[in-house]
């Protein structure tokens, strides 16, 4: 089916945009891409004004990973292409599906160092999953169409498509062509699964270790459904959490550098690790040579390179999760493995006794998730917030809980909050963020201002890069370099001047109130939580140490 | 005793497309490998183009393979007998 219509290079962008079901992007105009912003003028696609470029990708990746589809960022030339690359980075290394478009100097002016050109093509090889230049007009649509296959198909992740201005202005000749159906087909290897299905019949000590693919490949039932038949034992990594219900009976919570006690010691003693989809990142392996001693491994993943880059698997099985995993499942006889996994839950469940009148992050992060709706969305920057929400709230479905997971960016929380309350308008949006953080992206309390969206943030301030002064006390003798941000601005006064209603709580007795204060609000609010700078998070793995040698309170340090 | 860092021979089968061999280069360099000599071939009546990449690396060479192989322009790897290419090392 074909449309007749006399198209520039710039309508016909929004016109497949809208093909492939797109009505929100996040961006922001500048010279190069005008004839594209001056098409938007007229589209029924809706343009989120961001405050800065990486605003707006990290938006398109709040809004890829809550609503499970792709997210579209804009950006001029030169400058405004670059400032998307960290959130371009951000996507790639969590494989996250956005189509980034970037406006380009004219074709007659590249390659002369013309006012705000940037070979963003260049700069974009090691954060894309592919990135095009349309030179012909006639090319544009078929290239979008592409954008968008390569962007969802297999492990999914960034694309750009960098679009000289003369060729958004140039008339396009050929008719709007229909969507190409078909997605990438991806091989399903199961030939390894008799071996899977061996190694599985004799393990007596199993663990099932789930990764951020599980969501990503919409196997969320098939995972609930394999964990109801074979009553394995699982553990999550950060970007996996929330796949696995945390009322799970043989549930572990997070292994790794932050992980719970009980998830690193089984892991440590397990005989099976069942990996889906995920790839034994250093900050959950600790020492590699020493993680899951004496485990075999059973490897399912969509990418053939994930498969021994850093553990041997005894078998790997690729492919589509959806259809390989239930192909695994069985009843297990595994009780005394099942009481031992009970047995370490128990014993180092979460102690929120703190002493003192001082707030204890923990709690409050707990307390927020227990009193949230059931399908809000909760969004993390980086640092010590992050590892509490990831250790102590409790998330329901790994769309739920967007977090930096691979690149680990300062920044990420506030815009990626935007990108979900803009995709989930209906849901509460929970954006949990340092002082440090904040500040990276503050300029997008703007765009939370100018479209009036509800999103609670939860700003835990300790006044410091706390765990870098974390990691500095630990392991650097105490040397406190640039950690300090005691001249931090008065929040408060800073969000009240975006509109935005806020609050600051020093002491546990105004926790409770507060939060049933900020979730009762119909509007934006931002909470400033005060908390001891010399708070820190426990347990911790120190770098290059296995799993079963974590550090677990400022006594054992000492 | 010195040991060789051992050698590999990459034949790539790719589109002909203006940014593969920078595509193929960063992802090679990355991945921890050294290119030790590059040959690429075009052919004006077809749209890929053939290379031949030897790199040497402590790592496993069907690593950087598999790596490669995600690249969207790349049509087919194969990695060489290797034999001859550690003889010259």
């Amino acid at each position: 089916m074909t449309t007749e219509h006399t198209h520039t290079g710039a309508t016909m962008l929004l016109n497949v945009l809208q093909q492939h079901g797109v009505k929100h992007v996040f961006g922001y105009p500048g010279g190069a891409i005008m004839p594209i912003y001056d098409a938007l003028y007229d589209s029924e696609v809706q343009h989120f004004l961001c405050r800065h470029e990486q605003g707006a990708a990290f938006s398109a990746v709040g809004y890829a990973r809550a609503a499970k589809q792709v997210g579209v960022c804009f950006a001029t030339s030169g400058p405004g292409a670059t400032n998307l690359i960290t959130g371009l980075a951000d996507a790639y290394a969590d494989s996250i599906p956005v189509v980034a478009i970037t406006g380009q100097v004219a074709t007659s002016a590249m390659g002369s160092d013309a006012f705000q050109e940037v070979d963003i093509i260049g700069l974009s090889l090691a954060c894309t999953k592919h990135c095009f230049q349309v030179r012909d007009v006639n090319e544009l649509a078929s290239i979008l169409h592409q954008a968008f296959d390569i962007a969802l198909s297999g492990r999914q992740g960034p694309v750009l498509v960098d679009i000289p201005k003369d060729i958004q202005l140039a008339a396009v000749t050929k008719t709007l062509e229909a969507v190409p159906t078909s997605v990438m087909p991806v091989s399903n290897e199961p030939a390894n699964m008799g071996a899977a299905l061996a190694l599985l019949s004799q393990a007596q000590k199993p663990i099932l270790y789930v990764g951020g693919g599980v969501g990503m490949a919409n196997a969320v039932p098939e995972l609930h459904e394999f964990l109801a038949q074979t009553q394995m034992p699982s553990v999550s990594t950060l970007k996996g959490l929330g796949t696995v219900p945390s009322d799970n009976e043989y549930y572990l919570g997070m292994l790794g550098m932050h992980g719970t006690k009980a998830a690193n010691l089984a892991v440590q003693e397990c005989d099976l690790l069942i990996a889906v989809g995920a790839r034994f990142d250093d900050r959950v392996t600790g020492k590699l040579a020493e993680f899951a001693p004496h485990a075999k491994v059973v490897h399912f993943d969509i990418d053939v390179a994930e498969v021994g880059k850093r553990r041997v698997a005894n078998a790997a099985v690729l492919g589509e999760l959806k259809v390989n995993l239930p192909a695994l499942a069985m009843p297990l006889s595994i009780e005394p493995w099942q009481q031992k996994c009970q047995h370490l839950k128990d014993s180092f469940a979460w102690d929120y006794n703190h002493p003192g009148e001082g707030i204890y992050a923990p709690k409050v992060l707990h307390e927020i998730s227990q009193k949230m709706p059931a399908n809000s969305v909760v969004t993390t920057d980086v640092g010590q917030h992050q590892m509490w929400a990831a250790q102590h709230m409790a998330i329901n479905g790994p769309e739920n809980f967007l977090t930096s997971g691979g690149l680990g960016t300062m920044g990420f929380g506030l815009p990626a909050a935007i990108g979900a309350q803009v995709s989930r308008p209906t849901d509460t949006v929970v954006a949990v963020s340092g002082d440090g953080s904040l500040m990276m992206n503050v300029q997008e309390l703007a765009t939370i201002k100018r479209f009036q969206l509800p999103i609670k943030i939860v700003l835990i301030d300790n006044s410091k890069l706390g765990m870098v002064r974390q990691w500095q006390d630990l392991f650097f003798n105490g040397r406190l370099s640039e950690t300090d941000l005691s001249d931090n601005p008065d929040f408060v006064m800073l969000a009240n001047a975006f509109d935005i209603k806020a609050k600051q709580i020093t002491t546990k007795a105004e926790v409770s109130s507060a939060i049933d204060e900020m979730l009762a609000h119909n509007g934006p609010y931002l909470l400033q939580v005060k908390i001891d700078e010399a708070d820190n998070v426990w347990p911790l793995v120190p770098p290059e140490t296995a799993n079963d040698k974590m550090i677990e309170t400022q006594d054992k340090v000492n | 005793m010195h040991t060789a860092t051992p050698e590999h021979t990459l034949r790539i089968s790719a589109a002909q497309q203006a940014t593969v061999l920078e595509r193929i280069l960063q992802v090679t360099r990355y991945r921890g490998f050294q290119v030790n000599g590059i040959n690429m071939f075009t052919e004006q009546s077809s749209d890929a183009v053939d290379i031949e990449m030897t790199v040497s690396s402590e790592h496993p060479v069907s690593q950087l393979q598999l790596q490669l192989s995600k690249l969207f322009d790349i049509k087919t790897i194969e990695i060489q007998d290797t034999a001859s290419a550690q003889c010259r090392a």
